[in-house]
């Protein structure tokens, strides 16, 4: 049980020791940014996401799933941390959207419109022209999930509202500030699964992120 | 694990590193606070909800004695899309018949005709006592049909949502500012009732919050808020939609740590229903709030609050023939079920002796299992 977020755990811990370690001169900015990525919802986030298996219980009713499993991620972040000489702590609340369809062999399908809001703590290190960071937290996930499907010969169809109530995430990114502006490169780990009641079974709303993001500071 | 457990590892690795780090801990991880309102919900009025609050304890010996007055909006008609329940079946008196589906069969589950506006007034006594605080409460619960609707269906229509559609949750198949309160599972009635209540006192809720750790410049505050509702004995008529007649326990980890002028309040909780009579007896909340302070006496505040829902999971069909036009009511229903969330933007000023609150809350989640709008504010003195 621990060892499911021993990974966060350590994380945070290690964060506050390595900033403890940077004390300095100090300053609060705020980080508006504007984000799009892809999210491959078939990865379980390393260490905390779970098996997911709606899919493949649909599969044994509706036929080969033939779409993938990438989502396109949109959203905005706002990020607020403090500098402590090189390093700085922050907190940061974001909205990320998508919408997705996945499609059977039978020609069923299964509509997703899943809104992430997540927030959590945030560590850097600022090098001059390149500000790495990590960070970690939680929030909620919201899924709307239409199946159109067969069943001996007649159509249904089913409509699942869900929200995940204890997603996770951790991330790893870098900003190349520009002045008040920049540019935005995440690595995002969420594991976000709601169960469908559907099919009774797990689905992964959230997955391995890559997203890209342009910001503004003040 | 879930979150309370992650929080609770996370305050004993914070007691041991705090310790280390103690000597960096100059500055106090707590603002004004979070705006300390509870759920509105007409379902879950009669219960205990643990509110969002600040995970600093009063310091000892400091009293404080307010009073909070919430306004909520509720609509909710899971009989709308089909047009089984409007204003004109609601004048004629609203039967289990008219929580039926089109096939004239009872629904498993839930049903709701919810048209009230509440109004929760609490009087509250804190006290800090060495690290940690205790409290009293006592509220006062009305249901009527308020004075909100036509604002509110103003503002949905400014903002392009049809007040016939299931994102205005039909609210114009209903008449204005009109108490209804009816509740059906399995087809017989949980709740039924249009004599607006007046002022009826809840059940006393203690509070005790234990301040574990004040944090520093890298840890946050950390405390543990128990809440324990007394079970009261009279509920005859409509005392029943105001006490729940169960003791009802609650605890909640709280989270507070400042960014300069920035706060952020996270908390974690559980109550557990002494007497939720066909409601889901386990309520998880979960809440985060930013504050922003203008100055030492001024705040603006941002919340997201969640929870689960008072509605158990119901074993309902979620699967309709294409061939039937109006759909099951049961797969409708099936979202009340779901975990809702409401956001809550407000400010917080101290004067003196005198704190003032005031907020507005939105339901965004839009699941028919909590508030639509909540006007809120809080007087008090504090000395």
């Amino acid at each position: 049980m621990v060892k499911r977020y021993r990974s966060i755990l350590l994380l945070l811990v290690w964060m506050g020791v390595a900033l403890g370690n940077t004390w300095a001169v100090e300053q609060t900015f705020v980080t508006i940014s504007s984000q799009t990525g892809t999210q491959d919802t078939s990865s379980p986030a390393p260490g905390i996401g779970r098996e997911a298996t709606y899919l493949e219980e649909m599969e044994k009713t509706q036929g080969t799933l033939t779409s993938d499993r990438l989502v396109s991620l949109s959203g905005v972040s706002l990020d607020f941390y403090r500098v402590h000489g090189s390093s700085a702590v922050g907190f940061e609340v974001k909205l990320q959207d998508y919408t997705k369809q996945y499609a059977f062999s039978s020609g069923s399908t299964v509509d997703l419109s899943v809104r992430q809001f997540l927030y959590g703590v945030n560590a850097y290190h600022r090098g001059g022209w390149y500000y790495p960071f990590i960070g970690a937290g939680s929030g909620s996930v919201y899924v709307k999930l239409q199946e159109s499907v067969t069943q001996s010969g007649q159509k249904y169809g089913a409509t699942v509202y869900g929200q995940v109530p204890n997603p996770y995430y951790y991330q790893a990114g870098i900003r190349f500030p520009f002045g008040m502006f920049g540019i935005l490169l995440v690595r995002q780990y969420l594991a976000a699964t709601v169960t469908v009641d559907t099919q009774n079974a797990p689905l992964e709303l959230g997955g391995e992120a890559t997203i890209l993001g342009f910001s503004v500071t003040f | 694990m879930n979150l309370r457990t992650f929080f609770i590892i996370l305050g004993i690795l914070s007691g041991l590193v705090g310790a280390a780090f103690s000597a960096l801990a100059q500055s106090k991880n707590a603002g004004l606070g979070p705006l300390e309102l509870r759920s509105q919900y007409p379902l879950t009025q009669p219960f205990l909800s643990m509110p969002p609050e600040s995970a600093a304890p009063l310091p000892s010996g400091v009293v404080q004695y307010s009073y909070s007055l919430a306004v909520a909006n509720t609509f909710v008609n899971t009989q709308g899309s089909t047009g089984q329940i409007t204003q004109s079946t609601v004048d004629r008196g609203l039967t289990t018949d008219d929580f039926q589906d089109l096939q004239g069969n009872d629904v498993p589950g839930f049903g709701l005709y919810l048209d009230v506006e509440s109004q929760r007034h609490t009087l509250q006594w804190k006290r800090g006592l060495g690290s940690s605080e205790i409290s009293l409460e006592m509220p006062f619960v009305s249901y009527s049909g308020g004075f909100m609707d036509s604002n509110i269906e103003a503002v949905h229509e400014l903002i392009g949502i049809s007040n016939s559609s299931n994102s205005g949750a039909f609210r114009a198949y209903s008449a204005r500012d009109r108490y209804a309160h009816y509740v059906i599972r399995d087809g017989s009635f949980l709740q039924a009732n249009e004599e607006p209540v007046n002022l009826v006192s809840g059940e006393p809720v203690f509070g005790w919050k234990w301040g574990l750790t004040e944090g520093g410049d890298i840890l946050p505050a950390i405390s543990l808020k128990l809440a324990y509702k007394f079970a009261g004995t009279e509920r005859s008529g409509n005392q029943a939609l105001v006490r729940s007649g169960g003791a009802d326990w609650g605890h909640m980890l709280l989270l507070a740590k400042r960014f300069d002028g920035w706060y952020v309040y996270l908390g974690d909780g559980l109550t557990r229903l002494g007497n939720p009579e066909g409601l889901e007896p386990m309520q998880q909340h979960r809440f985060m709030a930013m504050e922003y302070r203008f100055s030492d006496t001024y705040s603006f505040l941002f919340q997201q609050m969640s929870q689960s829902s008072i509605f158990p999971d119901t074993s309902a069909n979620l699967y309709v023939p294409d061939t039937w036009g109006g759909g099951r009511q049961e797969q409708r229903n099936a979202s009340l079920s779901v975990p809702s969330s409401v956001i809550m933007i407000g400010q917080k000023l101290v004067w003196g002796k005198l704190i003032w609150d005031a907020a507005i809350v939105q339901d965004y989640s839009n699941f028919g299992n909590e508030v639509d709008f909540v006007v809120y504010t809080k007087l008090g003195l504090q000395w």
